[in-house]
This record gives structure tokens, sequence and C-alpha cells, in this order.
């Protein structure tokens, strides 16, 4: 990656994509600060070190713990009391839909029950700005459209800042206020295209408003390898 | 799939016990051929003794107090060398996951005591550290600690990194990383390596016994057939397996706690 250089406003979504291997995914560990930085940086509003809740394209919950003991790590690691983890663990539970669920351990739950969990883990931690990596891609189609309005619903209350890569376009448009197009080699950011679509959207419906089709058009136009196979 | 709650129970207890109860039916057809054999073939019982014999030699042993001191020892060696194997083991495959450095310098010596036949160190052990408890210790924890080893690093190898970026990136120290990546990813490697290293450990210990002891079931064997006692070797054999089955069993109670979490195997 090379000369990568944006920012994000507070309680904004801003969408991430492009090809394989332009770094994308790296960009979103470096700003977790999961991978060093061999150059340049990365500030918060508040400071150099802010609490990031990420959500990878797995669970990424620990297997060996029920969902309510996952959340309450994330709780306990963000510097709650143990008693205070766990009433909390199982209102966040219930927030997502899953009282029933608490002490069930991952391997018990389904794909679109596993990944709820692991949002209400992110919550826990109560970051600054999510993290998202490809988060919903490993969900099946139906299931995705749940999670993801489940997803819109939890961020129209808590008006959360979000940095969500993905390769999937139309996600990117019905999610984001900003789509950063990235392309590769070395990785930088190509275009940056605003989606003025209004609010509260919908993980699927929202893909037959008016000017979607146009936005997702200038996406796909952006993108180094649509631009490459025209030449 | 229909049926009443207690019809179908009444089905599924049965089913469960079927398998236990047949294979307590190979056990009682080995015992009665045995027997048969004893008592038809002409001198059978010299050779392989006999389950009555073996019975009856099992109460007199019991009774004079010599059961216990020859398997005391032994349980001593097996359980001591597993514990210390595992020790052994899990640091070094920990440190050699960790460093390339230490991996690369040892290397070449796991793969050289793994290749030898450590049985073969048994009469050194013996001459080095006595004919007491810790040469059979020594050995078995030679035996043992490479399986142990392999496992560990093989475990620490499989952690999953999603798992290790989704505590990292909520600043888990190093401590709450162990406690619960780590560790966890570890123990189904180790009780697998457990599992192994019953059998090993108690091969270990006994061969000391054979090579050079005063006590346990394997001297009980030498001792027995130097002077032509087959029903006293072959009681101290089955006691061996005795001792491998509850141990093995044991680890299979500890394992079902802690490998609650673990979804069914998906090929069965």
């Amino acid at each position: 990656m090379s000369d990568v250089s944006f920012s994000v406003a507070a309680g904004e979504f801003v969408a991430i994509v492009g090809p394989s291997g332009c770094g994308k995914s790296t960009l979103l560990k470096a700003i977790a600060g999961l991978v060093p930085l061999t150059s340049g940086s990365i500030a918060f509003g508040s400071g150099r070190e802010t609490r990031v809740g990420f959500v990878f394209q797995t669970d990424a919950l620990l297997p060996w713990s029920t969902a309510s003991s996952n959340i309450e790590l994330a709780l306990r690691l963000a510097g709650a009391p143990a008693a205070a983890a766990r009433s909390r663990a199982r209102a966040l539970l219930a927030h997502v839909g899953l009282e029933n669920a608490a002490e069930l351990f991952p391997g018990q739950l389904s794909g679109g029950m596993r990944k709820r969990v692991a949002i209400a883990r992110a919550l826990a931690y109560d970051p600054a700005v999510f993290l998202m990596d490809e988060s919903f891609s490993a969900l099946d189609a139906q299931t995705r459209i749940h999670v993801g309005n489940f997803f819109l619903g939890l961020l129209a209350e808590s008006q959360q800042t979000v940095v969500f890569v993905t390769h999937d376009i139309e996600e990117a448009v019905v999610l984001a206020d900003r789509v950063l197009v990235m392309s590769h080699g070395p990785g930088r950011i190509e275009r940056e295209i605003n989606v003025p679509l209004p609010r509260p959207r919908d993980y699927h419906a929202s893909r037959f408003v008016a000017g979607f089709d146009d936005l997702q058009r200038r996406v796909w136009n952006a993108l180094p390898a649509t631009r490459e196979m025209e030449q | 799939m229909q049926g009443t709650p207690s019809s179908q129970g009444g089905a599924g207890w049965a089913l469960r016990l079927l398998p236990r109860l047949a294979s307590w039916m190979v056990a009682l057809v080995l015992i009665v051929s045995w027997q048969i054999a004893a008592d038809t073939v002409p001198g059978m019982t010299s050779l392989a003794s006999s389950p009555s014999l073996v019975a009856e030699r099992l109460v007199t042993m019991a009774r004079s107090g010599d059961l216990w001191n020859n398997l005391l020892p032994t349980l001593e060696e097996t359980i001591g060398g597993l514990l210390l194997g595992l020790m052994v083991g899990i640091c070094g495959g920990i440190l050699m996951a960790r460093s390339r450095f230490a991996a690369t310098v040892l290397d070449p010596y796991i793969i050289g005591i793994n290749g030898l036949p450590r049985v073969a160190l048994g009469p050194f052990f013996v001459v080095w550290f006595g004919i007491g408890i810790l040469s059979k210790v020594l050995l078995a924890v030679s035996i043992v600690f490479v399986v142990v080893l392999f496992n560990t690093r093989e475990g620490i190898e499989s952690i999953d990194h999603d798992l290790v970026d989704a505590l990292r990136s909520m600043r888990a120290s190093r401590w709450h990383m162990l406690r619960h990546v780590v560790v966890p990813s570890l123990i189904p490697w180790l009780l697998a390596a457990t599992k192994i290293g019953i059998g090993l450990a108690l091969t270990g210990a006994v061969v000391g016994e054979l090579v050079g002891a005063s006590a346990g079931l394997g001297w009980y064997i030498t001792n027995s057939l130097n002077v032509i006692d087959m029903t006293g070797a072959v009681t101290a054999l089955l006691v061996m397996a005795v001792v491998a089955m509850v141990m093995y069993y044991a680890v299979l109670l500890i394992e079902r706690r802690l490998l609650a979490w673990r979804p069914q195997a998906a090929i069965r």
C-alpha cells in the first residue's frame, strides 16, 4: 500500500471495495493495530489509541466459551467488573434477540446467530469504530439480508462509526455513506463516491430505490479491474 | 421417527447398552475359551496358565500384599513418567514453536531421539540412575515427551488466527491470550497425547523393571518366569492391562468435561 489517506467522520459509514490483494483487509488490520505500520500514521479523534470493534469474516468466537462468556470477555477486556459484565452480556444478547442462547456454545448456534453474537461482542467492547472485514460474506443470501438489516437497525440507534471492507459492490452501496474504491499494485484509494441514498435503509429493498443503479455503476466503473478489462 | 416418548426412550436405552454388552461378551468368550483350552490341551497351563489359576493368584496376591507392593511402584513410575513427560513435552513444544532458533538447534536431536528405540536405553538408565523408581520414570519420560512435544507444536501451529486477532483487537494481555486462546486450543492436542502417553509410559516403566528392579509388575513377570511360574507372570500382565484401561478411562472422563463445547465429529 502506498499513499492511502482518508478520514472518517464520527457516526459515518465508510465502505471500502477493491480487488483481491489491494490491501483493504490489511488497511483494516492496520487501523485495528493488528499489523505494524512501516510508515504513516493512524489517528482517532480522541487520540492515537482507541477501542475498535472488529467483526471478521468468520465469526471468530471462542468455540470453547458460551455465547454469554464470549461477550463477557469483551466487557472484561474493556474494564468491566465480572458481575457487571455478566448482566450486561445478558442484556446485549437480548438486544440481538439471542437471550435463549446465552449458555450455548458457538458450535450449537447457526451461522446467522453466531454472527449476531460476534456483533454483540464488538458492541460490548464499546468501540469508537466498528471495523468489519467482509463480515457478512460467509452467510447464505437469506441470512445475510436478516443480519444486514439487523445491523442497520443497530446502527440507526447507536450512531456507530463504521469502516466496512467488502468485495460486494451492492453491499457497499446499500450500507455506506461513502464508498472508497481501492486499486492494487500498489494499493491506493482510486476514487471516493458519496452515497446520498435516504436512511433508514434496508439491506435488500434499498437496492431498488432510485439512484442505486447509478451509484453501483459508478463504483463498478471505478474498480481498476473493470477499467483494465475495458482497455 | 415417530413414537411415544417411552418407547423411544426404551429403544434408545437398549441401543446404548447393546454395544457394551457385546464388549463384555467378547471378554467372557475369551476367558471361557482360555479356560477350556487350559483344561483340555495337555501342558497348556504351563504355557499360558488359566483364568481360574489367575483368579486364585490374584486373591493370594491381594491377601499377602504382593499385589499392592508390585502395583504401587509401577503406578508411581507410569504416572510420574506421564506427568513429567507432559511437562517436558509441553515446555519443549512451546519453546520450539515460539523460537525458530530453538527449533533449528533442537530439531535434529528430537528427531534422533524419536527414531531411537528408547527401550534400548533401559539398561543404560538402570546403570546410570539405579534400580529404583527414578530410572523407570526417566525411561517413561524419554518415550512420552516426544509425542507431547510434537502435539504441542502442532497445536500451537493450528491456533486460529482470527481468534488471536479478535483478542488482540480488544487489547487482550498476554495472560488473557494464554488463558482464553492458547490453552483451550492446546487442550484437545494434549488430551490426545495423554491418551497415547499412558501406554507409552507404562511401556517405559515396565521395560525398566524388566531390566533391573526390586519390585513392580515388570519385575514380578521376570521373577515369576525365572521360577517357571507362568500364572504369576500372566497375572501381572493382566493387572497391567487393567491399569492402562483405568487410566485411559480416567482421561476420557476429563476429556468429556473439557471438550463439552465440541460439536459432533463431522466424520463418524
